[in-house]
This record gives structure tokens, sequence and C-alpha cells, in this order.
């Protein structure tokens, strides 16, 4: 199983079990979910589909947005769910499919999450941890953490720390070119003019005296 | 209030987001209060054109879901005072908007500006019905080629079913030493087709794709041929009645000499 993916398909029985990443903002779900469902077109059309999503709670509209996703994208005319009398507060986990995804996501509070590839505009990563990337972060791609983000690459796009307002988060990228650095709710932005001549060195970015400064790694 | 105009095409890459941005900056400097918005969500161009895409914070999906005001997304320019943007969403897709959202936006921006342009997605799907929903009128941008005017007769036909009628064309790209070859459709077979009525002209420039990676308008620079047939037609939008040259010869100090002997032949 790609451990990447926020959303993956399992079919078992005559149903499809739906198993969906509980760390990742739910837009990035309905995106991939979308593409999953988009890509299985064949494969779903036509059928009252027995499902079941499992891995994360979905509130009510949360649930709707999916459902809506499958109907939609999917030709899907009706979705059943026989194992579950279709509450929309409750939903029961699958026994052995949801604790393969907790062991393999351990997503505890304390450690990182790390995204493995190239971030490419539009894609965003978010999570309560810090973030690691291991990659590039391109123009238009977004990483927003509530704590301390760590780019083993190149940041060209938006990196957002703190975002619950913790001010002592840092920002560290091995090239550091943003388009924009936010740290708490304090924002800096590129310079107009780029620099061309600019040394790649490591860089950190972080709060002084209420401004974002970004320092060579050596002199912090 | 001000009207709102909505720049289309149906086929993608003819130009309407570097119309949109000279035109909108053009109007800004003839004294207009102008707002440019982004319509095309998950492929925002519009930003990086203009060279504001550091200054986003928030984008019109977070207006639209109500994370913020209006006016806390959109971003001053830079260069000139009352030319704004509201930026597209880029990790966002076109289902992120509704048609009616876009309309009550419009309404709701168009008190405070002159103008509204609109940059509308490539395509004929939901984020061109997002683009046209709030727009008061409409611009066709083609090329002339076979396939961007195919597109454009296409895209005229959706406006007319849209009750955006008498939509106003610009013909970009225009080469008119191929035209004269032959080698090139030319405006009166554009038109023939369309038969819309024509708004302008923009010679094919490569100072374009120099100003674009830049950030900076053609409009700004003088002695682009490109830039002043966008400040034509942004005069054009004001009323003012600027004549729609068809062919080169005026715009080269060493046409108008050719012409001044006699020597040019076309």
């Amino acid at each position: 199983m790609d451990l990447s993916e926020p959303v993956v398909l399992k079919g078992f029985g005559k149903g499809i079990a739906v198993i969906l990443d509980n760390s990742c903002d739910f837009d990035i779900i309905c995106d991939y979910f979308k593409q999953k469902v988009i890509n299985g077109k064949n494969f779903f059309s036509g059928y009252e589909i027995p499902i079941q999503f499992i891995g994360r709670r979905l509130n009510s509209y949360e649930l709707q947005k999916l459902i809506d996703i499958m109907k939609t994208f999917g030709g899907v005319h009706d979705i059943i769910f026989p194992w579950d009398e279709i509450s929309f507060h409750h939903l029961v986990p699958m026994s052995n499919e949801s604790e393969e995804k907790k062991n393999s996501f351990s997503t505890s509070s304390q450690d990182a999450k790390i995204y493995k590839g190239t971030l490419r505009s539009g894609q965003v990563v978010k999570s309560d941890t810090d973030i690691i990337i291991i990659g590039d972060v391109n123009p238009g791609a977004e990483v927003i953490s509530t704590n301390n983000i760590i780019v083993l690459g190149a940041l060209r796009g938006v990196a957002h720390a703190g975002i619950s307002g913790n001010k002592s988060a840092v920002v560290f990228a091995l090239e550091m070119n943003p388009v924009q650095i936010r740290i708490a709710n304090i924002i800096a932005r590129a310079p107009d003019e780029q620099n061309q001549e600019q040394e790649r060195v490591p860089e950190i970015a972080y709060i002084e005296d209420d401004t974002i400064v970004i320092k060579p790694v050596s002199q912090f | 209030m001000g009207e709102v105009y909505v720049i289309t095409s149906g086929k993608g890459g003819v130009g309407k987001t570097t119309t949109t941005a000279n035109v909108g900056t053009y109007l800004s400097i003839l004294g207009k209060k102008v707002l440019l918005i982004d319509a095309d969500i998950g492929l925002r161009n519009l930003d990086v054109v203009m060279g504001l895409e550091n200054r986003i914070v928030f984008d019109i999906v977070d207006v639209v879901e109500g994370r913020c005001k209006p006016k806390q997304a959109l971003v001053k320019d830079k260069r000139f005072d009352g030319l704004y943007l509201l930026p597209a969403a880029q990790s966002k897709d076109k289902t992120a908007v509704s048609p009616e959202q876009m309309k009550s936006l419009c309404d709701e921006l168009k008190k405070d500006f002159d103008f509204i342009l609109i940059d509308c997605p490539a395509g004929i799907e939901q984020g061109f019905k997002n683009a046209i929903a709030g727009a008061d009128k409409a611009i066709v941008v083609t090329t002339p080629e076979v396939s961007a005017v195919r597109d454009a007769d296409r895209i005229i036909g959706l406006l007319e079913a849209y009750e955006l009628h008498n939509p106003k064309l610009i013909i970009n790209r225009i080469r008119f030493d191929m035209v004269k070859r032959g080698d090139m459709m030319d405006i009166d077979d554009i038109l023939e087709i369309l038969s819309i009525s024509l708004l302008g002209i923009i010679p094919d420039d490569e100072k374009i794709i120099i100003s674009t990676n830049k950030g900076e308008p053609i409009v700004t620079d003088e002695k682009s041929r490109a830039g002043q047939e966008y400040r034509n037609i942004a005069r054009r939008i004001l009323g003012e009645d600027i004549p729609i040259i068809n062919s080169e010869e005026n715009l080269g100090f060493f046409g108008r000499i050719k012409r001044l002997f006699g020597l040019n032949n076309s």
C-alpha cells in the first residue's frame, strides 16, 4: 500500500472500503478521492455501491461532499452503507483495515510528518506536527504547519509555520527562495527584484522583534 | 457603479491573461479604478504576469467561503494606484466557486470600481460559467489560427446563450508580413466568420514574452507595438474613437519614411 496517499480504495466483499488519512486537510482528501473516482469511473458506474469510509471521522457535510463526488464524477446512481444504518455521525471503522492504517501512519502529534517528492503548484501539505519535505517546494505550492517546517530542497513556494500562533516556529530550507514565508500571524514576502547572484546556502527563517528574519544556518 | 468585462476565448494560450493585465493596467494609468479578477481557479497566472504573486494572502475561494472579506483579499498593485487584483486559489478547482457566488461578488465589488476585468479560464465548463456569471460585457480574444477562431465562434454562441450580447473581438498575435504573403488568416477572414465588432488588433511582439516573465505589463513600454495597441484598446473601451489600422505600415518609423517616398507597395 502506498502510504503517502491520503485516500486508498480497497475492495472487500461486494463493496468498497475507502481509507482516508486522518491527519491531512479535508480538501486534499476530496481532491484525491475525486481523482480516484475519475480513474475508476468504469468500475464504479451504474451500480449500487456498498461503501464504507474508514480511518477518519466525517461530519454530515463532509460525508455528503464525498457522496456528491462519487455521483458527479463516478456516475454512481446510489450509494448504500450496508454496514452502518446510514448514520451520518457515527461511522464504525473496519477492524483490521483501520489497525493497519493506524500503525503505518503513526500520526501521534509529536512525530513530524514527512513528505517525499517535489511539491508542485497547487499542492498543499498541512499538518499540526512538524513537517519535513524531502524535495523541492515549487511556486504555487504551500506547506502549512502548527510547528516547524523543514525543507530538504529548494523552498520556492509559500511556507506557513506556527499557524495557530506559535511564534517560536521556524522555517528551514537548503535553498531559501520563497514567494512568502509566514510564521504565526506575520508575513514576509520575497523582494520584487530577484537577486540572481544569491548564494545557495541553507537558511533559516524565524521571528525576531515581530519581524521575520532569514539567516544562513551558520549564523543562527 | 462600474462595468464588469469578462475576457474569454475558449482556446487556451491566445492571450486572455496578457490582455486582462495590460488593458486593466492602462485603464488605471488613465485614472480609472480597476479590479482584475483571476477566475482561473487551480491554474492561476494573472498574479504572476502582474508580478504580484508574493503579495497574495487571501484568494477568491477564501472570499466566497467567508474566510475573509472581499476587500481583504484584494492585492494592491505595486506600480499604479487604483489597480487591484483578486487572485484565484491555486490549491482548489473550478467547482470551489459557483456562478451565483461569482455574480454576487461582482455585484458587490463593482460599487467600488470603475472597471472590473475578469480573466476567464480556457474551456467552456464551470470555470467559464463562473467567469461570465457576473459580467456585463464580454471581450473575446482570438489569434489568426483556424482552431482559435473556431473556439472563439463557439464562445460567442455561448455568450449569446447566456445573454451576454455584442461581445467585442481582439485579434492577438497577428503577423502582418505573413498575412501579406498569404500564410496567415487575415483580419477580414476572421471577421467574416465571427461577425462581431473589432476592438483591436495586437501585432505579434516578442517583447510580450519578456514583459510577462518579468511581471511588468507591456503597456508601460512606450516603444512596444503591442503595448501601443493595448493602450488604444483601453482608450476605445473608454469611448475614444481611435481607428484600427489593419497593417503594419503606420507602426514603424521606416514604414512612414517609405510611404513618404512612395516606396511602400502595400
